[in-house]
């Protein structure tokens, strides 16, 4: 909670210091703020609060709403995730100079949404944090004011997204209907008891939540608006919705399905199944036509998303420990490919020809975080896979061997970048790396090699 | 203690990131040299006798909430395939010092991490931890290849990457699904050593080891290769440097045939065990394939690459005969081939850097122009053409006696490898070496003292390990011994 309170008074506090032009002022704040805040969130901050504002929090509706201690292995994802992104923002808010400050706080209120949507226990709080992260997306995919596909993208961004939002408080509203509760707890006796199961409405109402939440991690058949929302979008932000933004909607997936509705996984389990291999073969066989680093990126979180898919199909008890593995070296990978593409500026692979001679280390880094993103050992990528497929195996074989074909397709997009980046002649002049993105990129690289090698503390933080 | 051989050249590989120039080569020699000292070392100080499974054996918890550790030891086998891999890196550093490739630290820290790499997947006696190194290996022979390459490179060496990497995420599923069938620890967890996946295959039933066996065999026949799953590497072998061809010709071929003895029979015991001959025949239509095409080619490294098919075939083959005499004329004959077709390619490369072609037709006469590379040459490929009193001989003829003890027509179909051999070498040899000096060869110049020191090193290996075989058997007997416990060999 006072994780909470924290983030949302840093972010005003970001947005007053725009109104007193104090430009220099906001990164050095902001990363400070976060850190402070991820301390707190780390150490003694999350587990003593049965008392707040002089009340407890077992007597205060509100405060029961959700419970940030349940999935700290998410939260901090989140919170460290929206850090290396701010402090590479520090090159990657070029474009809107003016507006650093506006742009700042509203990407800390859209991670307050990220992590009200992966610790909710009301559904309530589900749509509230969805809403949250979302309304201030849609401006920063627009924030581009003088590029027509940034417009675009904010637009079909917020368009789709209202639509899909509209399915989700449906499909909300009826579970309430038939259950008469918005409570997980008592939703899940609901289900466990097994008594009106069967009810359309509340099946309905399923149905609606899986389409909603499915929309906002960009899963076939609801994955249209990824590609031209990702590509129109400024870079910056384009790493913010591939990595915080998939976080927080695959919290909420898989504890509103793996957790609440858990007894009844047998009914939704073969759904997200049949999704799942759509997913991904749509992401992966779309990727390898791509020309365009950006777009390719793109569909790989398509393909990405259809993986970890998966894992919410087997409904499993290891769902969370998989998914936040798969998630961390999904967005460390991730994160490092976008500082690359923030650096060079550049989209398309032709841009990339010769990387290796303009910037070495660039170069390296570039390879290493796709080499981890398509799941090569001894990279994290690797790991996160590994133990999907250990999870999955049991109970979908043919979704694992559906998976690893995938994979062997995706070895070959992520190939094309490192030869445009190390075999192919471009042109030569050096690129000047800022040294804010050094650090992110060295952090992600240091974080792959590491969670590759010993991922033990991730999975015990789940 | 035997992990130094791997984190030796993997501390070596990083230090290359900041070395620039022309000093690579020097220190890239060193730490081989250093390596194969230790493992040489070690050699020394293995026990034939002993009765443990593994000697010089390492373990220390990994991830232990997976069931995985960092565990890793020598029996006689691996112990071949390391020495092999240790006294070959060196050679083929030093075949390269004649024309140094561009970005020569670049080149020489991949050797070194493949050398590192290939030291662990011989060594690992965990399934994930042979995975991991598996996998490694891939990673700087992809570079290698695909940056120091010849023309096309680019689309063959995807080609290849993608061929053992689809081939890889098969085992990986293989090994999970062991994994998931082996007893649950004290700890709550699964184990993935060698042992416990061995004991899960065998509480399996036959249909349980078929998948297991398929999903296997899919890595090591990519690799090995094994028809219909060669296709990437004629292509490959072509377009790659010199040294390149030599590590996956010399070395990366044999981590199939190791893993074939390692890490797919004991998994499938029963299966094969009754009979199961269907790897026999794909193996032995990659003998006659292999050797049919050679004998049609015209550029030396095409002819020397559809030679290495046919041969590892047989290799292959005399392993899933699951007998004594395959399994030992298997052993011999990974090192043996690892040595042969490393000289043979170095032949063909020194002849390629005088000439500038490795078509046959534009070659001849050689022999007046080169006298001393023409009989070193004649020395490896009679070693390839298993002349008795070479080292190609012993293991060729275990092979064969263990596949007809199988299967007569199988035998005698194999045995049409040592014919297309004579003719596909000999006719090599013949047309580049004797005949008329063509303009070409007219200006050839001899072998110089490091080039005459490296050929003269593997042609003497191939007499002495043809003349004297003896230390390798006594190094593989207790392993074999061991296997044939376990698998109740015939």
């Amino acid at each position: 909670m006072k994780l909470l309170i924290g983030l949302s008074v840093l972010a005003v506090i970001t947005m007053m210091m725009g109104l007193f032009k104090s430009r220099k002022f906001v990164l050095p704040v902001v990363v400070l703020g976060l850190l402070g805040l991820l301390y707190i969130a780390s150490g003694y901050g999350c587990y003593c609060e049965d008392k707040m504002f002089g009340m407890y929090i077992n007597e205060h509706q509100f405060l029961k709403m959700f419970d940030i201690n349940k999935n700290s292995g998410l939260v901090g994802l989140i919170m460290i995730s929206g850090l290396l992104i701010t402090i590479l923002a520090h090159k990657g808010f070029n474009y809107t100079e003016n507006h650093r400050a506006d742009m700042h706080a509203l990407m800390l209120f859209s991670m307050c949404g990220a992590i009200i949507a992966v610790s909710y226990t009301n559904m309530l709080m589900l749509f509230l944090g969805i809403e949250i992260m979302s309304i201030p997306l849609y401006i920063m995919a627009g924030s581009n004011k003088h590029d027509a596909s940034s417009n675009e993208s904010g637009l079909k961004y917020f368009l789709l997204g209202a639509f899909a939002t509209g399915f989700l408080l449906f499909g909300l509203a009826l579970i309430y209907g038939a259950t008469g509760s918005f409570n997980i707890n008592q939703i899940y006796n609901y289900t466990h008891n097994q008594l009106n199961v069967s009810e359309g409405i509340f099946k309905m109402g399923v149905v609606f939540t899986m389409v909603g939440l499915l929309f906002k991690i960009g899963a076939a058949p609801f994955h249209f608006w990824t590609p031209d929302v990702y590509t129109g979008a400024p870079n910056i932000i384009t790493s913010f919705m591939s990595t915080v933004v998939k976080i927080a909607g695959f919290g909420a997936l898989i504890f509103f399905f793996n957790g609440m509705l858990h007894p009844l996984g047998e009914e939704w389990g073969k759904t997200f199944a049949i999704i799942s291999a759509a997913t991904m073969i749509l992401g992966n066989v779309t990727a390898v036509y791509q020309i365009s680093l950006k777009r390719m990126l793109a569909w790989s979180s398509v393909a990405h998303a259809g993986y970890l898919l998966m894992t919410v199909a087997a409904n499993g008890n290891n769902v969370p420990k998989a998914v936040v593995l798969y998630l961390a070296a999904y967005s460390l990978g991730s994160i490092a490919a976008f500082a690359v593409l923030i650096t060079t500026g550049k989209e398309n692979f032709e841009d990339y020809n010769g990387l290796g001679k303009r910037n070495k280390w660039l170069a390296i880094a570039l390879t290493i975080s796709l080499l981890s993103l398509a799941g090569v050992p001894p990279l994290a990528g690797f790991m996160g896979k590994y133990y999907l497929f250990t999870t999955v195996y049991e109970q979908y074989p043919w979704l694992v061997i559906i998976a690893i074909c995938t994979s062997a397709i995706s070895i070959y997009y992520y190939l094309k970048c490192i030869i445009a980046a190390w075999f192919k002649k471009g042109s030569e002049d050096a690129v000047q790396v800022p040294l804010t993105t050094v650090f992110v990129i060295l952090v992600c690289i240091l974080g792959l090699i590491a969670l590759g090698l010993m991922p033990q503390p991730v999975l015990d933080l789940a | 203690m035997a992990v130094l051989l791997i984190f030796i050249p993997l501390f070596a590989s990083i230090l290359f990131l900041f070395i620039k120039g022309n000093m690579g080569k020097m220190i890239a020699l060193t730490f081989s040299v250093i390596n194969l000292i230790f493992s040489i070392y070690l050699l020394s100080s293995f026990d034939t006798q002993s009765d443990e499974a593994f000697q010089f054996a390492f373990n220390e918890p990994w991830v232990e909430s997976l069931g995985i550790s960092f565990c890793g030891g020598l029996d006689g086998i691996s112990l071949l395939m390391v020495l092999l891999t240790n006294f070959l890196t060196p050679i083929i550093i030093l075949s390269s010092w004649g024309k140094t490739p561009e970005y020569p630290a670049a080149f020489y820290g991949l050797i070194l991490l493949m050398q590192a790499g290939l030291n662990g997947v011989f060594m690992a006696t965990d399934g994930l931890l042979f995975y991991v190194f598996w996998e490694i290996t891939l990673i700087p022979i992809w570079f290698i290849c695909a940056y120091w390459g010849g023309e096309n490179r680019i689309p063959v060496t995807i080609k290849f990457f993608i061929y053992t990497f689809a081939g890889s995420l098969f085992m990986l599923v293989g090994l999970i699904y062991l994994y998931l069938n082996t007893p649950i620890e004290i700890t709550g967890n699964h184990n993935f050593s060698w042992e416990a996946l061995q004991m899960a295959a065998r509480s399996m039933d036959a249909a349980g080891q078929q998948i297991v066996f398929w999903l296997i065999f899919m890595a090591f026949a990519v690799k090995i290769p094994v028809f219909p799953f060669h296709t990437w590497q004629p292509e490959t072998y072509t377009v790659s440097p010199a040294p390149g061809t030599m590590l996956l010709s010399g070395i990366m071929l044999k981590m199939g045939i190791y893993g074939v003895i390692r890490w797919l029979l004991p998994f499938s015991p029963d299966l094969v065990s009754s009979g199961y001959n269907l790897p026999i025949v794909l193996c032995i239509i990659g003998v006659v394939y292999g050797g049919w095409i050679a004998i049609k080619q015209t550029d030396m490294k095409k002819i020397a690459a559809y030679s290495s098919l046919s041969h590892v075939g047989l290799i292959a083959a005399g392993i899933f005969t699951l007998t004594i005499d395959g399994l030992q004329g298997a052993v011999i004959q990974m090192v043996n081939h690892g040595i042969n077709i490393v000289g043979l390619f170095l032949a063909i490369e020194l002849i390629e850097r005088r000439t500038g072609t490795r078509d046959l037709s534009k070659l001849g006469g050689i022999a007046s122009k080169a006298p001393k590379l023409s009989v070193l040459f004649m020395i490896i490929v009679l070693g390839s053409l298993a002349v008795p009193l070479t080292n190609g001989f012993v293991g060729e003829f275990l092979l064969l006696k263990s596949i007809y003890s199988i299967n007569i027509y199988m035998a005698a179909i194999a045995g049409l490898t040592v014919i297309f051999c004579a003719v596909y070498m000999l006719r090599l040899y013949n047309l580049a070496i004797f005949g008329d000096v063509t303009s070409h060869t007219a200006d050839m110049k001899d072998l110089n003292a490091r080039e005459t020191i490296l050929m003269g090193i593997i042609a003497l290996l191939v007499i002495i390990l043809g003349v004297y075989p003896q230390p390798i058997f006594d190094i593989s007997k207790q392993a074999i011994e061991t296997f044939q416990t376990t698998l109740t060999l015939k």
